[in-house]
C-alpha cells in the first residue's frame, strides 16, 4: 500500500517538477506531445487501410439498447428480437408486406376451426448439430406458455401434441384467425429441447438461425457469426459476421455512423435525416411504421360523451403541423385507428377543416367552445399536444396542457381520470392486436383509454377475431373502420416513419413497418 | 493506524444500510409497476397480478426491504427484474469499466491540473495564470454531455482520430477520459492554485530561498508537498463527481459501464440493479474517502500523529 502511494505522490512530483522547469524546457515538452499526437492519425490510417478488406465481411448495427436476453422466451422487446430473429427460427415469418409465410413450417392444414396440423421441414439442424424433430417443437411452444414475458402469445392455444416426428397438432381454444400471426412472434422460437434442459442457461445458446452466436459484452456489443450449415439455402446469411453495437444516445449513433464505425442504425433520430440524406457516403431508408399516434378523448366524459364534439376535434386538429413540429415530417398522416400497412385497413375522410369544426360544435350545443386539458407525457407528445392546443384555439375552445412522467401517466390513464390525451400505439402485425385493447369495451380499465363502449364496435371486433376466410376477415374489418371514425373515439394524428441510415455501399437493406428487416440478407 | 483502518472500514456497514434504506425507498414511492415492465406490451391483468405476487411486490414495502437486505448480507445482490442474470454478475461484468474510465480520468486530470495550478501559484497575474484560470472557469462551467459531444465532432467526426464510441481499445478510452477529466481538472486547478500562493507566502519558504536553495527546489521539495493537501481532498470529493459524471458520459460515448447500467435500470425499475449500482457506487466512494484519509497521513505527520 505504501508503495503504491509513494509512487502516485513521485509519480505527482516529477510531473510538477517539469513546471517549475524553465521555458524551454516547456516547449520542447510540449512539441514532443505534438509529435505524439501526429503519429496517431497516421496509425489509424494504416489501420483503416489494412482493415479495410476484411471489413466488408463485417456489418456493424448500432442499437439504441442493450438486448435483454439470449433467450427468444425471455424477451419481448424488438431489440431483443433484432438478435434472436438471426439465432432462432419460429415456425413462421412474416415477409415485408405482412404476410404470413412459412419458415420452419413445411406444410400445414386445419383439421377443424381449431385444430392446425403443422409439418415442419425435415432435416433443420441446430447449429450444435443436433437434428429439430417434432419433439423441440412441443417442448419450445409449451416452454413459451408458460414464460412470464411471452406467454400471452400464445394464450389462445390449449394443446401441443405430437403426431409423428416432424408433425405436430396445435388446438386452439376457440376459433381465432390470428393464430399463424402468433406463430411468428419471437417467443415462439423453436429451441433444441436438449439444449434448453442443460443447465448452459443460455450463455452460448443454441439454434437453428442462419447466424451462432459468439459473444455478449453487457451494454457494449452483441458478435454473431454464420451459421454455414444453415437449412436454407436460400437465404443464408451474407456476411460472415454481423456485430450490434449499443450507442443509447441518439446523436453519438449518427456520428458513429457518418465516422464509418457502423454500417446502418437500426433507429434514426428525425433530427438527423436531413444530415444524412446531405452525405453522399450514406443513404437513408423511411417507412411508415405500424405506430399510430393519436389524441384520444375520453368518451364517458363531458363534452366528449357527444359524438358531433369528437367529430369537430377530428376536423379541428392540423396533422401536417404536428408532424413538422413534433417529428420534423418524418411520417404519414393518420386517417384511422390503425396503419394503413395493416389487414382491412380504410382510410377515414376527415380533413384540416376548422370551419367545419366549428358548426360542428354549434351543433352540438357549444358555440363559445368550452374548457379543457390534454395530458401528454415525454417530450415529443409535449410538442404535438400544444400544435393541438393552438390548433383547438381557433375554434374557440381553451385548453391547458397537463404533463406526466411516463409511469403515472399509464397509471393515471388506466383509472380514466383524464379528459383528453395523447399516445402512440405500436401493433403487432395483425389487426385484432390493436383493436381488441384499445376499443374492445372489455378493456375499459385496461388500454381502452378513449373507453369507447359501443356494442357494434365489439361485435365486429369479436366476429374478426373469429373468421377465419380472410377476405370476409378484411369486409369486416372495413366495416369497423368506416363505423369507429364515424363515431370518432380518437383523432388519429399520424403515422410515424421508421427511419434507418446506412453506408452507401450496402445492399439488399429492407425496413418493414416493424423496422430493420431481414437483417441476413444486407451485404456490401 | 490499522485500527484506524479498521474502525473506518466498520464504519462502512451503517453508511451502506442507509443508503440502500433511502434508495428503496425512493424507488419504492416512484410510479410504475416492475411486474408489468417486465412482462411488457400485451400482458394480461392476471399474469401481472400473478407475477408482482411471485416477486413479493404486493408485500409492504418494509418487508420487502427486510427479504432484501436479508439476502444482500449473504452475499447475493438479487436477480435482475429486467435481464433475469445476476445482479453481481451483471455488475461484476460493468465496474471494471467504469473504474478504468474514472481512474485514467483522474490520473489525467492530476497530470494535468496540478502543474498547470503551480505555474499559476508561482507566476500570478501572469499571461499564463489568467490563461489558467480562464480555463477553469470553461472547464467547470461545461457540462460533460456537451463536452463529450464537442470532443466527438471535433476528433472523432472531423479528425477523424478517435472512435466516436464504444470500448475497444486504449484509442477509445482518451475522448470518454477527457471529457470526464476536464471538470475536475478545473476545480482541482483553482485549488492547487489557492493553496500554493497561500504556502509560498509562508516565512519557511523564504528561509529556504534566503539560503540559497534553487526556485524549482523550493517550489519541488517546500512549498509543493505542503500545498498538497486541500489539493488531495478535492481530488477524492472529485472521484465521487466523476462516478456521477460517468453515467452521462457513459451514455454519450456508449461505454458499458455501471453508470449508463444505472440509468437503464433505474428506467426499466429494476431495484434489484439499481441497488447493486448505489451500493457499488457508494462502496467505491467510501474506499477513496478513506483512501484520501490515509494519504493525508502520509503527507502530514502532523495529521499521523494524530492516529496514533
Amino acid at each position: 500500500m505504501k508503495k503504491v502511494l509513494s509512487l502516485l505522490v513521485v509519480l505527482v512530483l516529477i510531473v510538477s517538477a517539469f513546471s517549475g522547469c524553465s521555458a524551454t524546457n516547456n516547449t520542447s515538452s510540449e512539441t514532443k506531445k505534438t509529435e505524439d499526437v501526429k503519429v496517431a492519425p497516421a496509425d489509424t490510417k494504416t489501420d483503416e487501410a489494412s482493415k479495410e478488406e476484411p471489413k466488408k465481411d463485417v456489418l456493424t448495427i448500432a442499437l439504441s439498447a442493450d438486448i435483454t436476453s439470449l433467450d427468444p422466451q425471455g424477451h419481448n422487446d424488438t431489440k431483443s428480437e433484432r438478435v434472436s430473429f438471426l439465432l432462432f427460427n419460429r415456425l413462421f415469418r412474416l415477409d415485408t408486406d405482412f404476410k404470413v409465410v412459412p419458415d420452419l413450417a413445411d406444410t400445414w392444414s386445419q383439421a377443424s376451426d381449431t385444430e392446425w396440423i403443422i409439418k415442419i421441414k425435415e432435416g433443420v439442424k441446430f447449429s450444435d448439430g443436433s437434428e429439430m424433430t417434432s419433439e423441440d417443437v412441443k417442448f419450445s411452444l409449451e416452454r413459451s406458455m408458460t414464460m412470464p414475458k411471452v406467454k400471452h402469445v400464445l394464450s389462445e392455444v390449449k394443446s401441443v401434441e405430437i403426431v409423428d416426428k416432424y408433425t405436430v397438432k396445435i388446438t386452439t381454444k376457440t376459433a381465432f384467425a390470428p393464430f399463424l400471426y402468433t406463430l411468428v412472434h419471437a417467443g415462439t422460437s423453436i429451441l433444441p429441447k436438449a439444449y434448453v434442459e442443460s443447465d448452459d442457461n443460455f450463455k452460448n445458446p443454441i439454434g437453428s438461425g442462419p447466424y451462432k452466436f459468439v459473444s455478449w459484452d453487457s451494454g457494449d456489443k452483441v458478435v454473431l457469426e454464420r451459421n454455414d450449415n444453415y437449412f436454407d439455402e436460400n437465404n443464408m446469411g451474407q456476411m460472415s459476421k454481423i456485430v450490434f453495437k449499443i450507442i443509447p444516445e441518439g446523436t453519438s449513433r449518427t456520428i458513429a455512423l457518418e465516422t464509418g464505425e457502423v454500417d446502418i442504425v437500426d433507429e434514426l433520430q428525425t433530427i438527423d435525416i436531413k444530415k444524412v440524406k446531405e452525405n453522399s457516403d450514406l443513404k437513408l431508408y423511411e417507412t411508415p411504421s405500424t405506430r399510430v399516434d393519436f389524441f384520444a378523448m375520453n368518451n364517458e366524459k363531458k363534452p366528449f360523451d357527444n359524438q358531433k364534439v369528437r367529430q369537430a376535434m377530428n376536423y379541428a386538429i392540423d396533422k401536417d403541423a404536428i408532424m413538422a413540429v413534433a417529428i420534423d415530417g418524418a411520417g404519414t398522416p393518420a386517417k384511422s385507428v390503425l396503419a394503413p400497412s395493416m389487414l382491412g385497413y380504410k382510410a377515414s375522410d376527415y380533413s384540416y377543416d376548422p370551419e367545419k369544426a366549428k358548426s360542428l360544435l354549434k351543433e352540438a350545443g357549444y358555440p363559445d367552445g368550452f374548457e379543457m386539458t390534454i395530458w401528454a407525457s415525454g417530450d415529443e407528445r409535449k410538442r404535438i399536444a400544444e400544435v393541438i392546443q393552438a390548433n383547438l384555439m381557433d375554434i374557440g375552445v381553451k385548453s391547458t396542457i397537463e404533463m406526466y412522467e411516463w409511469g403515472t401517466y399509464i397509471d393515471l390513464l388506466m383509472k380514466g381520470e383524464e379528459q383528453t390525451l395523447v399516445l402512440g400505439w405500436s401493433s403487432n402485425p395483425d389487426p385484432d392486436s390493436t383493436l381488441t385493447p384499445l376499443y374492445y369495451s372489455g378493456n375499459i380499465g385496461g388500454m381502452n383509454f378513449s373507453r369507447i363502449n359501443n356494442p357494434k364496435v365489439d361485435q365486429l371486433i369479436e366476429s374478426a377475431r373469429k373468421e377465419l376466410d380472410i377476405d370476409k376477415r378484411i369486409k369486416i374489418y372495413n366495416e369497423l373502420h368506416t363505423y369507429i371514425m364515424d363515431q370518432a373515439p380518437i383523432v388519429p394524428l399520424f403515422v410515424k416513419n421508421n427511419v434507418t441510415g446506412a453506408n452507401a455501399n450496402l445492399k439488399d437493406v429492407e425496413l418493414s413497418p416493424q423496422g430493420l428487416w431481414n437483417i441476413e440478407k444486407i451485404h456490401f | 493506524m490499522s485500527k484506524y483502518i479498521f474502525r473506518r472500514l466498520l464504519m462502512l456497514l451503517p453508511v451502506m444500510i442507509g443508503v440502500t434504506f433511502l434508495v428503496y425507498f425512493i424507488i419504492s414511492l416512484t410510479p410504475g409497476d416492475a411486474a408489468s415492465m417486465i412482462l411488457g406490451n400485451g400482458a394480461t391483468k392476471e399474469a401481472i397480478v400473478e407475477l408482482r405476487h411471485d416477486m413479493g411486490l404486493d408485500k409492504p414495502v418494509i418487508i420487502q426491504y427486510a427479504v432484501y437486505v436479508e439476502k444482500l448480507v449473504t452475499g447475493d445482490m438479487g436477480i435482475s427484474y429486467s435481464t433475469g442474470k445476476s445482479v453481481a454478475s451483471e455488475i461484476g461484468e460493468r465496474f471494471p469499466n467504469t473504474f478504468k474510465l474514472t481512474i485514467t480520468a483522474i490520473i489525467l486530470s492530476v497530470l494535468i491540473s496540478i502543474p498547470i495550478g503551480v505555474i499559476s501559484a508561482t507566476r500570478q497575474y501572469s499571461i499564463f495564470d489568467n490563461f489558467g484560470m480562464i480555463f477553469a472557469l470553461v472547464g467547470i462551467s461545461m457540462p460533460s454531455f456537451w463536452t463529450g459531444l464537442i470532443l466527438i465532432i471535433a476528433f472523432s467526426l472531423n479528425l477523424g482520430w478517435f472512435p466516436s464510441g464504444g470500448m475497444s481499445g486504449i484509442k477509445s478510452l482518451i475522448l470518454p477520459a477527457f471529457t470526464l477529466a476536464i471538470a475536475s481538472t478545473a476545480s482541482i486547478t483553482r485549488t492547487t492554485r489557492s493553496s500554493m500562493l497561500e504556502v509560498i507566502r509562508q516565512d519557511y519558504i523564504n528561509t529556504a530561498k534566503a539560503k540559497g536553495v534553487s526556485r524549482s527546489k523550493v517550489i519541488r521539495k517546500h512549498a509543493l508537498k505542503n500545498a498538497l493537501i486541500p489539493a488531495i481532498t478535492v481530488i477524492g470529493l472529485e472521484f465521487g463527481v466523476l462516478l456521477g459524471g460517468a453515467v452521462l458520459t457513459e451514455t454519450v460515448f456508449s461505454w458499458p459501464g455501471i453508470g449508463r447500467l444505472m440509468v437503464e435500470s433505474i428506467q426499466r425499475k429494476d431495484t434489484p440493479m439499481v441497488l447493486g449500482c448505489v451500493i457499488v457506487f457508494a462502496l467505491a466512494f467510501s474506499l477513496v474517502n478513506l483512501l484520501i484519509d490515509i494519504l493525508y497521513a502520509y503527507i502530514d505527520p502532523r495529521i499521523k500523529a494524530n492516529y496514533n
